[in-house]
């Protein structure tokens, strides 16, 4: 038997047109539909009609299909906005996305606003001794996730889609989510209204007035009968009015890679405006993720600029690759943190869009029963991969020898967690039964990363003097390091003289 | 390596300009030990450290932005169990010294090391010691 997850958000058009907005006055919105007539606040007009109203402004009167001139006049302060019918559906795709965590296939309905989540053998997943068959946590958990995404929402389980949409439907506001046993689609239908059953308006209309309210009130009627009177949908309210709820659900494909996108109605010039625009958008790529059971190992951000003000391009990208996957909303943007405060914003922000370029599957790290977690292993992807966005690549690491008898040379930086490659002791320089790489001279304390290139070599007061070569290497020439004196700065350098070009560099410096 | 994983070694090759920052973050409970080396070398394109805080931005010397530095990291460090450990130039002048717990004065010789006790909590002050080397200093395949 099928169970399906239906998740009903009652105010979603609503909340989306309200995330854009301050103060919490009574709001109706338009929904812009591709082809339509309205498309923005400013194509709208007197007779407009009113898609749908928030509960503050219902409780002054207002309803859908009002116009708007009409709805001012009962309600000045009534604000209207204008929700595009593409931001509806991609708030519903993000949802699906997030729920696939807990079912493997989702889907959802643009009209009606629910989304479907088949979840067949997947509860016992969550079963406890209060809740043996583990339904009731899965759908408070499938709630919590929901509702972290800041959306109100209903949710019930049920043998079909229809059977649990039209329960999730007609819950209570505030009540705890309504599981459905199996079997008992039949029952559950049966105080329900018949407006929940896939009837066409005029047919509903015509039962009304038969006094058939409720769908248990047409369970009672002979079936032939009834059957004669429903129309083309007849085979399906029959069912329905059985229990038997087949509907198949049309899967959710997501993208292949998940991205985020916020719109602003105002350019933003500062990054603390900017930061925190991306930690909403590192919240929801985060659940995005955490669907998938991935980390990404890329980001990409894209600010959208102002074409009037930019002499260039108008867009900047941050790229940042990671040093190891990151998967939490936190990690993400403690990196973009340090990325975004190193970056000068040229033009006002229009838009900005968080991509995952490069994810991988999100490895699963068992706990010990006993032995607590160690700190650094999970603080230190984090603290890398922060350092790497504010530093640039290749300045953390670990140190690996490499077989070089040159003191700058014998160990270079590799990024954390790569693997090493061990030097063969084979090749090591001779000189020591150990298989040492040191010499017997004397050598410098501080190394220079970069070189400082002498000019003037005759100022050079030159005290201990050797000669290197790296016969297992297969360099041909010969290098000469030397203690020098610099009177400029005044210190004891460790110089290194090229032979054949003649040139000079301080490569460290000595003590004392 | 001296008994030093490298495995275990985490360097961070920060600008002098940010190192202050990149010190603060680095304090984290990933590490238990944060070796910073302050002084630039001989040559390098800032003697000492420069920082862009606030602090610095209210016109104080660049040795009270350090001594500023060095009391605000002492209190995060203490938060988190860090131990933080200051490599500093002894021939840079200070107009006064860090406000450090313990400071250790250490001179290098040819075959030995002299370590000399500058500052300590509790006054024992000039304890010294020269440790040789066993082995020559440096790197060293071993196994």
């Amino acid at each position: 038997m099928r169970r399906i997850v239906a998740v009903w958000l009652p105010f979603l058009r609503i909340e989306l047109a309200r995330s854009s907005l301050l103060d919490d006055g009574p709001l109706a919105l338009v929904v812009a539909r591709p082809g339509g007539g309205v498309k923005d606040e400013r194509s709208l007009l007197g007779n407009t009609r009113l898609d749908e109203v928030c509960p503050e402004a219902r409780s002054r009167g207002l309803r859908p299909r009002q116009t708007i001139a009409s709805a001012r006049a009962r309600c000045a302060e009534l604000r209207v906005r204008v929700v595009a019918l593409d931001a509806v559906r991609e708030a519903l795709s993000r949802i699906c996305e997030v729920l696939l965590a807990f079912g493997a296939t989702a889907s959802f309905d643009l009209e009606s606003n629910v989304v479907w989540l088949d979840v067949t053998g997947c509860a016992h997943l969550y079963r406890s001794e209060g809740d043996l068959a583990g339904e009731a946590t899965l759908a408070i958990r499938v709630q919590a996730f929901v509702e972290k995404m800041n959306h109100a929402c209903r949710v019930a389980i049920a043998d079909g889609p229809r059977v649990a949409a039209a329960v999730a439907r007609l819950a209570a506001s505030g009540a705890p989510p309504n599981v459905v046993p199996t079997g008992e689609s039949r029952a559950a239908l049966r105080g329900l209204p018949i407006a929940v059953l896939p009837l066409a308006e005029n047919s509903i209309r015509w039962l009304a007035r038969l006094g058939m309210r409720s769908v248990g009130d047409l369970q009672k009627l002979p079936r032939q009968s009834l059957s004669t009177r429903l129309g083309a949908s007849a085979a399906t309210v029959m069912a329905l009015l059985d229990g038997e709820d087949s509907t198949p659900l049309t899967a959710y494909v997501p993208p292949a890679l998940p991205e985020e996108t916020a719109t602003l109605e105002y350019g933003i010039e500062l990054t603390e405006a900017l930061l925190f625009v991306v930690k909403g958008l590192s919240d929801r790529m985060a659940l995005r993720l955490a669907g998938r059971a991935m980390a990404a190992t890329r980001l990409e951000l894209v600010l959208g600029l102002d074409r009037a003000l930019t002499p260039g391009e108008p867009h900047s990208v941050l790229n940042q690759p990671l040093s190891a996957p990151l998967a939490e909303a936190s990690e993400m943007l403690a990196v973009l943190r340090s990325r975004i405060e190193s970056f000068t914003i040229e033009a006002p922000v229009l838009t900005v869009t968080l991509r995952v370029a490069e994810m991988v599957a999100r490895a699963a790290t068992p706990l010990h029963l006993f032995v607590p977690e160690a700190k650094a292993e999970r603080a230190l992807p984090r603290l890398v991969a922060e350092l790497e966005a504010e530093l640039g690549p290749g300045r953390v690491g670990t140190l690996a020898l490499t077989n070089r008898w040159l003191p700058h040379e014998r160990s270079r930086l590799i990024p954390i967690g790569s693997p090493r490659v061990e030097v063969p002791h084979t090749l090591v320089s001779p000189d020591s039964p150990r298989g040492s790489l040191l010499s017997g001279a004397v050598e410098p304390t501080r190394l220079l990363v970069r070189a400082i290139p002498i000019d003037d070599r005759a100022g050079l007061r030159v005290r201990v003097r050797q000669a290197s070569a790296e016969w297992w290497t297969g360099e041909a020439w010969t290098r000469d390091f030397a203690m020098a004196w610099i009177g400029s700065i005044p210190a004891m350098a460790w110089v290194e003289i090229d032979r054949r070009g003649g040139q000079t560099w301080i490569r460290g410096w000595m003590d004392g | 390596m001296a008994g030093v994983d490298l495995n275990r070694l985490a360097v961070v090759r920060s600008p002098r300009k940010g190192l202050l920052r990149t010190a603060v973050k680095v304090r984290s409970e990933a590490f238990d030990v944060v070796v910073i080396d302050i002084d630039s070398p001989p040559g390098s394109s800032s003697i000492a450290v420069d920082d862009e805080g606030p602090s610095r931005r209210r016109g104080q010397s660049r040795d009270e932005t350090l001594e500023v530095f060095v009391r605000k990291l002492a209190l995060l460090t203490a938060e988190v169990g860090v131990t933080a450990i200051l490599l500093t130039d002894a021939t840079i002048v200070r107009s006064s010294p860090l406000p450090v717990a313990l400071r250790l004065e250490l001179t290098r010789t040819e075959r030995a090391i002299s370590v000399r006790v500058g500052k300590e909590r509790h006054g024992r002050i000039g304890l010294a010691r020269a440790i040789s080397f066993d082995t020559k200093p440096g790197l060293e395949l071993t196994g």
